[in-house]
């Protein structure tokens, strides 16, 4: 009996494929037309790193955790740039301020959204409400460093600005978490900014967290796969031997333990 | 605590299934090591595997190698890494023996063969260009060069 590759059941080379990372899946795909058709549909929750600008490189390496290789791509639109991701988008900074967000940038020609220049550029922390590709109505919120450090703006399609809000400033990570933006201040204050809600402007204070909780360490806002509010606590990233210990505590809002 | 599980009656002789392969042979199984084949499963749970099982589309000599599996996937006590090892060499044949295993675990229904056979499949192709892969598997049904223009550009760092 001949064996051809080519026609082996669909589902069965759609189980072939499906350990396949998105560059072997491209490659699996451009092999014929029952592969082609056959192969599983890329999954986009495999994480892959952006590794920093090489001088002399033209393109932009990634490595990729499920093959544990380098992957390269030609990627003019995030070279020489700062970025940031939330809900699969990368958010681009270049060096004159100006803002994109991109979907899946390893898309040729992908879905680019501009948005209004930031004069002081963001640096901490950018996120989104929801997936631009399939809801209109999403927010961004990103960390800035205005007239202060670390302040909170917001947009939402259609800004020609970006919305200060107000609050404390020194902020250092934001969430949206359950309908509600979250941002951490930097003397353990979290802050809930419905941005969807009549005054998406004004955040309100929600929690705050023990002094000797923060003091000396970094703190992160996280969401448990399970739904929970979390806070995670880094030790020793200001100390020469560098982080030896991380503490995760869960956060309940409504109890304010 | 009544008493009317199995495994509380004395041993009883062990039970043997008989499958036939597409060019004749005979082969015999313990039933504890057909059942990882959920389609020999269902046949014993049937009462239909009383005569030899005619498999028409395996022959005999993956036949052998599928009963081999199975044995050795019901052996008792044997340990994950040893198991591990013993599996990598079995699927360590050629590219047509390959398709057959998948193939013949399909249609037997044995998820671990299945599992093992399309996942070694995908290792061979990690890392490989398109034509790489054709030629390793020996695939002639290629794109018009129209077609294979518009996969370049949709799939376009797979050739990089």
């Amino acid at each position: 009996m001949g064996r051809n590759w080519a026609d082996l059941p669909p589902e069965l080379l759609g189980l072939c494929s499906q350990d396949l990372c998105p560059n072997d899946l491209s490659a699996f795909r451009a092999v014929c037309h029952t592969w082609r058709s056959a192969a599983v549909e890329e999954s986009s929750d495999v994480p892959w790193l952006m590794l920093a600008d090489k001088k002399g490189e033209r393109c932009q390496e990634f490595f990729c955790l499920p093959c544990q290789r380098i992957h390269k791509k030609l990627l003019p639109e995030v070279k020489e740039r700062t970025c940031f991701s939330s809900q699969g988008w990368v958010l681009t900074i270049g060096r004159d301020g100006e803002l994109h967000m991109l979907k899946n940038p390893m898309l040729r020609h992908s879905h680019i959204i501009k948005l209004p220049n930031l004069e002081k550029l963001p640096d901490v922390q950018f996120v989104l409400t929801d997936n631009p590709t399939t809801s209109v109505d999403y927010r961004v919120m990103v960390i800035y460093n205005g007239r202060n450090k670390g302040q909170l703006g917001l947009w939402k399609p259609g800004d020609k600005e970006w919305t200060e809000v107000i609050s404390r400033d020194y902020h250092f990570d934001a969430i949206f978490y359950k309908g509600c933006f979250y941002a951490l201040d930097g003397i353990g204050n979290i802050w809930r900014c419905n941005a969807y809600g009549p005054t998406p402007f004004k955040a309100k204070r929600v929690f705050t967290l023990p002094h000797e909780l923060i003091s000396q360490k970094q703190i992160y806002l996280v969401q448990s796969t399970t739904g929970s509010l979390l806070v995670v606590s880094r030790h020793g990233i200001f100390e020469p031997q560098g982080t030896f210990q991380f503490h995760v505590f869960e956060i309940d809002l409504k109890t304010k333990s | 605590m009544s008493s009317s599980s199995s495994s509380s009656l004395p041993p009883c002789p062990k039970k043997m299934i008989t499958l036939k392969s597409s060019d004749g042979e005979t082969f015999q199984i313990e039933e504890t090591a057909a059942l990882q084949s959920k389609t020999l499963e269902n046949m014993i749970d049937e009462n239909c595997a009383s005569t030899p099982i005619p498999l028409r589309s395996i022959n005999g000599k993956i036949l052998a190698k599928v009963v081999e599996f199975c044995n050795k996937h019901a052996e008792v006590g044997v340990d994950a890494e040893s198991l591990h090892a013993w599996d990598a060499e079995f699927v360590n044949v050629e590219y047509t023996t390959l398709f057959d295993y998948i193939l013949a675990a399909n249609f037997l229904e044995i998820p671990t063969l299945l599992d093992l056979a399309s996942g070694v499949v995908g290792d061979m192709i990690k890392g490989k260009t398109p034509d790489e892969i054709r030629k390793m598997f020996n695939i002639n049904d290629a794109f018009s060069p129209e077609e294979e223009e518009e996969v370049r550009r949709a799939n376009q760092w797979a050739f990089e």
